[in-house]
């Protein structure tokens, strides 16, 4: 993979964070019209790689690029245009009002006159329009994970970096939200998410790459790298396998030794 | 982004600093002409209405003014950047080395000799705390800066303490309690000019932070993610940090430590412009001014032996105005 393609990509990047070695020699593409499924045991890399790819950390080497230039030499601003950022949802959110929240997406945008449909749509998409006169605090955590969707959709980037952006969603709003992930990639932008819930992975993604300890131990079509082999050497688990999707069943060996 | 309530809040904010600032200088123990006052001002004749309105009410009124914005906005923009309600301007230690260099020059017999001497040694000492708090938190995070402010605000507070322990008369030390106390008795048109330079640059810098202060209400991540990296030469931190110190700095330098307007106004008007921090920086500024502006009004009118000091009228305002607070958090637990 070089560095010289299109679209968002990370060429052998590596990076040690307090003396230990949390990427090794990384290199994966983001291409648009295409969901991209980061997945990997707890520890693997993956939030630290996703914040890399989104140029808000440097790595010690290597590089990532946007359509052939170097991200890092784009200035903040012009970055904000071409790439949202969800990180992983942790602590309270701020008490002001949902549709103010999701308005937060547009601050890039300064005083666009496209900013009221964009907030608009991108509430309409994640089902987000009923909460918009109540407070984030008041919200349950998965009415929260949307509408903290709603506000990466809100920029309309061509590329959505998004870290376990259903990890707090029932069934119903999981399924709905890797839905609208395909739309959008189906309408021409990237979408990379990281993923615990392999069964939505396997279904939903294009390509998923397969990180381990800080390396790509798999990268190519979910039937291609969630093989019976691969998920039993990096995440220790035996899975079945139902009209395509994989189902983790059961541990092959006690997790760190106690269970 | 801006919205009608705004415009509203900001509108009856700028009513009531225009009403409390002409009060201030129609208003005193003295009963002015005041339209043969300001002939007589605009006129340059000297007469006791035109140096009563001039060279007392004005200063002293636009002191109010300029320190009050100033500790309001820098409440609000401490309060939004380091996400903690009760962050204050004198978190980072700038109000106490301002006091320190202060009360050096009344240690030193300095502060006899001219007028600017003792503004001029709390700038002086407001400088080499802002130097110092730069060159302790540097390029580190929030709790960095907290430590750093925290650290130097002891040391100050020490060195203040050691300096009234070591002071030769009690003159001195009680000529030094008493500014220490806060107020803007006896300010002249000097004093503006002098605070003013550091209080405009100050201020422009937290005005410039607003929104990026939107984009940190979600964290750092996102807020660098979305084109505002708070950190680096000119990110947010630098600008806060710097603004914030000169404007305050400048501040006490002139009138003492006037605590609880940068802790409290934010606190009241938050609720008042939908909780987006950069939304809060003006109201703030106008916030504090009518604060500070009420306060010395009641610190000039209120019948006492000697006059009372602003900064003690506004501790003693400050404390209900949370204990209001409390009582309405525990009764709706928001």
């Amino acid at each position: 993979m070089s560095a010289e393609t299109g679209g968002l990509s990370a060429a052998n990047v590596s990076l040690r964070l307090g003396g230990r070695s949390v990427l090794n020699d990384v290199s994966l593409e983001a291409r648009q019209g295409e969901v991209l499924g980061l997945i990997g045991p707890n520890g693997a890399g993956k939030s630290t790689f996703l914040r890399v790819l989104a140029g808000l950390r440097q790595p010690d080497t290597g590089d990532v690029t946007l359509d052939g230039g170097r991200l890092a030499d784009l200035s903040p601003n012009r970055r904000a245009r071409q790439i949202a950022f969800m990180p992983q949802n942790g602590g309270s959110p701020p008490p002001m009002d949902v549709s103010d929240l999701v308005s937060l997406g547009r601050l890039p945008f300064g005083s666009d006159p496209a900013n009221r449909d964009a907030i608009a749509q991108a509430m309409e998409e994640t089902g987000t329009v009923s909460l918009k006169d109540r407070p984030a605090t008041a919200l349950s955590g998965g009415e929260l994970a949307r509408v903290l969707l709603a506000r990466a959709l809100a920029a309309e980037t061509p590329y959505l970096i998004a870290d376990e952006p259903i990890a707090a969603l029932d069934p119903a709003h999981a399924l709905s939200v890797m839905s609208l992930f395909c739309a959008l990639a189906r309408k021409g932008r990237s979408i990379t998410v990281v993923l615990h819930d392999l069964t939505l992975a396997a279904r939903f993604c294009d390509r998923v790459v397969l990180l381990q300890s800080g390396c790509i131990a798999g990268s190519g079509t979910p039937a291609g790298v969630m093989t019976d082999a691969a998920m039993r050497d990096v995440y220790n688990v035996d899975v079945r396998r139902v009209e395509g999707a994989v189902i983790p069943w059961r541990l092959v060996r006690g997790v760190d030794g106690k269970i | 982004m801006t919205r009608h309530p705004d415009c509203r809040l900001v509108a009856a904010l700028l009513a009531g600093v225009i009403a409390l600032f002409a009060a201030a200088l129609l208003w005193g123990e003295t009963a002015l002409d005041i339209p043969a006052a300001l002939h007589d001002l605009f006129a340059g004749r000297p007469t006791i209405g035109a140096i009563i309105l001039g060279q007392l009410r004005l200063p002293r009124a636009l002191l109010a003014l300029l320190i009050g914005g100033t500790l309001g906005l820098s409440g609000a923009v401490l309060q939004g950047y380091l996400r903690n309600p009760l962050a204050d301007p004198g978190l980072l230690g700038v109000s106490s080395g301002a006091a320190l260099g202060a009360v050096v020059t009344f240690y030193t017999g300095l502060a006899a000799t001219s007028a600017l001497a003792l503004p001029a040694g709390g700038l002086a000492g407001a400088l080499l705390s802002v130097a110092m708090l730069i060159g302790l938190a540097g390029q580190g995070g929030t709790l960095t800066l907290l430590l750093a402010g925290t650290a130097l605000t002891s040391f100050f507070a020490a060195m203040t303490a050691l300096t009234l322990n070591l002071v030769p008369s009690p003159y001195a030390s009680f000529e030094i309690m008493h500014w220490l106390m806060g107020s803007l008795a006896d300010r002249t048109m000097t004093h503006v000019w002098l605070c003013l330079p550091g209080i405009v640059a100050g201020c422009a810098l937290m005005f410039s932070t607003a929104r990026t202060l939107d984009a940190l209400t979600l964290g750092e991540d996102v807020a660098e993610s979305l084109g505002f990296p708070p950190g680096g030469l000119s990110g947010a931190r630098t600008r806060i940090v710097l603004g914030s110190a000169l404007a305050v700095g400048s501040c006490v330098a002139v009138s003492g430590a006037i605590g609880f307007v940068g802790l409290v106004v934010p606190h009241l008007l938050r609720p008042l412009t939908g909780h987006r921090p950069g939304r809060l920086l003006f109201p703030s500024f106008l916030g504090g001014a009518i604060l500070l502006l009420f306060a010395d009004a009641l610190a000039r009118l209120i019948p006492t032996s000697s006059e009372l000091h602003v900064g003690v009228l506004t501790a003693i305002a400050g404390a209900p105005l949370f204990l209001w607070r409390v009582i309405r958090l525990r009764r709706t637990g928001s």
